[in-house]
């Protein structure tokens, strides 16, 4: 009878802990996956995408100013064909957390259409940089035309496990050269998606005016425009006006003051080591 | 040992008093089994199987969490009430008795009263949400002075009882002063600053503390969160895909260890109750109290067994040994990399067994140490229990385990 009864036990408790190894290891499996998905990669690239016209050199430049003082960031070059195959050129160092990937298009001219096929390419790329980096957070800065892409790109193709943390774009024009405020296709486009931008992302809208009404290429009504796609959308947008010297539409990027712009509001490395780890060491509540 | 405890009066009425508390105490730890297992969101069941999404459970679950708060903190006032007047022993009982739980009940007022309504630190340090009998240590010393004062004053009785509420509000502000002051959880950075060579011994120590700490009733102050710097970064390390779980940084740490392998139930009381099933069917009280704690015990909840271990001081010893045995294999195994270390955070309330199979996202090895270590710790306390056993029989009376 007690040999039974103890019987009874010893295969109840066997089958509970048979029960419970397969539900929590399924569980569990997915836990892992999500954190994962959610813990923010040691990689917090940078994307540059150049305007129309301009090649992946386009940014030679301003990365060579930006690693004068401080830390260094390797870079890496991509170039999208019109069929989407990549070709690299630089290459990433190894442990480095906030690269330059400069991302540029064979087909690199203006118009809606052929922006709309780069922010296609520009998916292609992103999506194979992530792949091979395993990175789940990024900030990109765009130049001109690319500052559009960059927006399409955020909108209509950015997946929700990698997380968008800072978009500068510098003289980008949201519609495009108009000098009234009469909207242009592509604003109204992305005026319609703007729900979809990340919502934690911070932008910074860069505008140049040489003269009164813009850079000499894009007037500063066009740059001004962002405020309809990203204000009350976003976690915070700023638009900031650069004057003076070097402010013309294709010095912008080089620019001392935007350099200094990006260097403050997109580079993590202007944070301390031992902050950036103590916020990341911080005990999470279960 | 406990033979001699038991000729102890005192030790003698703590003892029986527990042990007719003990229906109250396994209701207890069955409601808050419910409650914390499958009604409360970070439950282990609840989790696996999606409960939260359940409208009947989201809807009961504030209902159970209340019902368990209050029949916890029934545990309390019951053992107090008794232990108070069994301890008096004379017609002043029934006051002293009452002057006890009125002394508990108001010092708790105050102290919730200074810390401010938003403040439930006092809830968790009296563990009124049941992971084990709240409070027992407080409550025996509690009852035991008053029985003595009542003992040596009982003629001014009424005198006494002014006595006793003035002391509960200085009592009352005292205590709120030290959880102002002490926090438990800043234990875990202090203890774990030391120098990287002593992690072993550091996670020895900790174990030990934490054990000792909850069987004697206190909230577990090292359990209350995971906040081990070096977890935090073993587990930066696996999610950005830096290392894999075997070849990690840091092998010795709490939750790797301790946390993980040697928490099936506090001091590892999982073996005991096992042991208590397997004990023949004339040892029917035991084997009664161990089946209901089976539930529980298994899902970490260790109220109803661990005042067992309370009442028999011999008890302690192989739930001490035991802690410390399930800490060595683990460590001998990660540091050998014969095992990957346990990284993975798990729910507080997933079974003892499991926690590193869980850990380690699936690891066989793991889920073998686990099997063995329950093994290994009724191996160690069998010898114990069968002596405290044969002491309860000889003394006989309501304490006699048959």
């Amino acid at each position: 009878m007690s040999i039974n009864k103890n019987r009874v036990w010893i295969i109840g408790t066997v089958l509970l802990l048979v029960c419970t190894a397969l539900l929590g290891i399924q569980w569990q499996k997915k836990q892992i996956k999500n954190l994962k998905v959610q813990y923010p990669s040691k990689m917090n690239p940078v994307f540059l995408v150049p305007g129309s016209s301009a090649g992946p050199d386009r940014f030679d430049k301003l990365i060579r100013k930006l690693n004068k003082h401080g830390r260094t960031h390797s870079n890496l070059k991509v170039t999208v064909s019109k069929h989407g195959r990549l070709a690299f050129r630089g290459h990433i160092k190894k442990g480095e957390r906030e690269p330059f990937f400069i991302v540029a298009f064979d087909n690199n001219r203006d118009g809606y259409q052929n922006i709309k096929k780069q922010a296609v390419w520009f998916n292609i790329a992103f999506q194979a940089l992530v792949k091979r980096y395993h990175f789940n957070r990024f900030s990109a800065v765009g130049h001109s035309n690319g500052g559009v892409i960059l927006t399409i790109f955020m909108e209509k193709y950015l997946q929700t496990k990698v997380t968008a943390e800072r978009l500068l774009t510098i003289a980008t024009p949201f519609n495009l050269e108009k000098t009234t405020s009469q909207r242009t296709a592509m604003l109204k486009d992305m005026v319609r998606l703007k729900r979809r931008l990340p919502k934690k992302m911070k932008v910074y809208s860069i505008a140049g005016t040489q003269n009164y009404s813009g850079d000499g290429i894009v007037p500063f009504l066009s740059v001004n425009s962002g405020k309809y796609i990203f204000q009350n959308q976003v976690a915070g947008y700023t638009e900031i006006v650069v004057t003076g010297a070097n402010t013309l539409h294709s010095e912008l990027p080089d620019n001392q003051q935007i350099v200094r712009l990006i260097k403050e509001y997109v580079l993590r490395s202007s944070v301390n080591d031992k902050t950036h780890d103590q916020n990341r060491h911080l005990p999470r509540i279960k | 040992m406990v033979k001699k405890m038991l000729s102890y009066k005192t030790w003698y009425c703590v003892a029986e008093t527990f042990i007719e508390a003990a229906p109250l105490i396994i209701s207890a730890s069955l409601l808050s089994f419910l409650h914390l297992v499958i009604f409360s969101r970070h439950g282990f069941l609840n989790q696996v199987l999606g409960l939260n999404h359940w409208p009947l459970v989201s809807s009961l679950a504030p209902l159970v969490a209340i019902m368990t708060t209050v029949i916890n903190a029934a545990v309390i006032i019951f053992i107090l009430y008794k232990l108070t007047k069994n301890a008096t022993g004379s017609k002043d009982g029934d006051m002293a008795a009452v002057g006890a739980v009125l002394f508990f009940c108001l010092a708790i007022i105050v102290t919730l009263e200074t810390l401010g309504s938003n403040d439930v630190r006092l809830a968790v340090i009296l563990n009124l949400q049941g992971y084990f009998v709240p409070g027992i240590l407080m409550t025996i010393v509690i009852g035991l002075l008053v029985a003595k004062i009542f003992q040596w004053f009982g003629k001014y009785s009424t005198l006494v009882l002014l006595l006793l509420v003035v002391s509960a509000v200085i009592a009352g502000i005292g205590m709120a002063w030290l959880i102002w002051q002490w926090s438990y959880i800043d234990l875990i950075p202090t203890i774990t600053s030391f120098e990287m060579r002593y992690r072993i011994s550091t996670v020895l120590v900790v174990a030990i503390f934490n054990t000792l700490a909850s069987v004697l009733g206190f909230a577990s102050p090292l359990g209350l969160t995971s906040a081990d710097p070096l977890d935090q970064r073993n587990l930066s390390q696996v999610l950005t895909n830096q290392h894999g779980l075997a070849s990690i940084s840091f092998p010795a740490t709490i939750h790797s260890v301790y946390q993980t392998y040697a928490v099936a139930g506090s001091g590892m009381v999982l073996a005991l109750v096992l042991l208590c099933l397997a004990m023949p069917v004339s040892q029917q009280k035991l084997r009664h109290q161990a089946k209901y704690s089976l539930l529980p015990v298994f899902f970490n909840v260790s109220t109803p067994i661990t005042f067992l271990v309370f009442i028999n001081p011999l008890l302690f010893i192989p739930a001490l040994l035991s802690t410390v045995v399930s800490c060595l294999l683990p460590l001998l195994l990660t540091l050998t990399k014969i095992m990957p270390i346990a990284v993975y955070p798990v729910s507080r309330t997933t079974p003892g067994i499991l926690r590193g199979f869980l850990a380690t996202d699936g690891s066989w090895w793991a889920l073998v140490v686990g099997i063995i270590n329950v093994g290994l710790s009724a191996l160690i306390y069998w010898p114990f229990l069968k002596q405290s056993l044969a002491a309860f029989s000889q003394r006989g009376g309501p304490l006699e385990y048959k």
